[in-house]
């Protein structure tokens, strides 16, 4: 799949799964790569990035494992994005399907 | 060394262009990435292979830098007290030696752009004049001891001067004003440490 659609779509992944509940950074990998086939290595970025335009904020929670983890939280604006970019999305998967259909009535 | 040492080493090198604080926070998300992955049972392979290239992985960072629009507000907490310091010793430093030559330079060069200007006008003065001996009135001083048509030639020769001067002062402004620029993000990077 071609990786700048992929870089916007998993922008809206990160967005969507922290939409649900905050995640330390393992866990957010995870659930990310276990549906799309992605390196785990490009996700840090995209939540490095993210965070610094400020769509989550960061703190440390305690954890039975081990050191105290670093969990993003979504903000209002990541919240916003979220609405927004689901928006877009949808009505690009429409669109791209109507012209698919087109295509194969005229086949 | 261990394969994960042999990864986080070549991150390390990869982001060697990044400022200290900078790199260090990139690098801790997959310490405590491995951390957390070899404590659910995975392999140091497993986990390495599932991140993919380091030098890919720096230079989705160095990419993601030149898109952040605005600066970061929440993160670097690493850095802060060293920026501070930074910052004062170079408003400092500005202040007492470089805003004086700078100051300096200045208005030498505003006072060559009005001579520019004023050689040139001055040419197209003497030239005019000349032409216009006829109606000028009788207490306008044209140079007299000398043919008109010298006078004439003189007149375009120091316009032509003064044209040159112009162009010659736009380039020189221009320069300046680049270095001005250059200098002003050298401090702004200094200080945040990149």
């Amino acid at each position: 799949m071609n990786t700048q659609l992929k870089k916007g779509i998993l922008e809206l992944c990160v967005l969507a799964v922290l939409d649900k509940k905050d995640c330390y950074g393992y866990e957010l990998v995870n659930e990310i790569s276990k549906d799309i086939e992605i390196s785990d290595g490009t996700i840090y970025p995209i939540l490095r990035r993210l965070s610094k335009e400020g769509y989550f904020t960061t703190y440390l929670q305690e954890s039975t494992e081990g050191p105290p983890r670093k969990y993003y939280r979504l903000t209002e604006l990541g919240k916003e994005t979220r609405e927004k970019l689901t928006d877009e999305w949808e009505n690009f998967v429409e669109k791209v399907d109507n012209i698919l259909k087109e295509a194969d009535i005229d086949e | 060394m261990s394969k994960k040492g042999e990864f986080m080493d070549a991150l390390r090198h990869y982001l060697s262009d990044f400022g200290n604080g900078e790199r260090e926070e990139i690098l801790y998300d997959y310490e405590e990435h491995f951390r957390i992955g070899m404590e659910s049972g995975k392999t140091e392979d497993e986990l390495i292979k599932e991140l993919g290239s380091p030098k890919d992985i720096a230079a989705q960072y160095r990419n993601a830098d030149e898109n952040v629009i605005t600066n970061s507000k929440v993160n670097s907490n690493h850095s802060t007290i060293g920026s501070v310091g930074i910052f004062i010793a170079l408003v400092f430093f500005n202040l007492v030696f470089v805003l004086g030559i700078y100051l300096g330079i200045l208005g030498a060069l505003i006072g060559m752009c009005c001579a520019a200007i004023g050689v040139s006008v001055a040419g197209i003065a003497v030239s005019v004049c000349i032409i216009l001996r006829p109606i000028i009135p009788e207490n306008v001083v044209i140079p007299s001891g000398i043919p008109d048509i010298s006078v004439f030639f003189v007149g375009i020769g120091t316009t032509a001067l003064g044209i040159l001067f112009c162009i010659g002062m736009f380039y020189l402004v221009k320069y300046f004003m680049v270095v001005t620029v250059k200098y002003v993000k050298w401090n702004i990077k200094t200080i945040k440490g990149e």
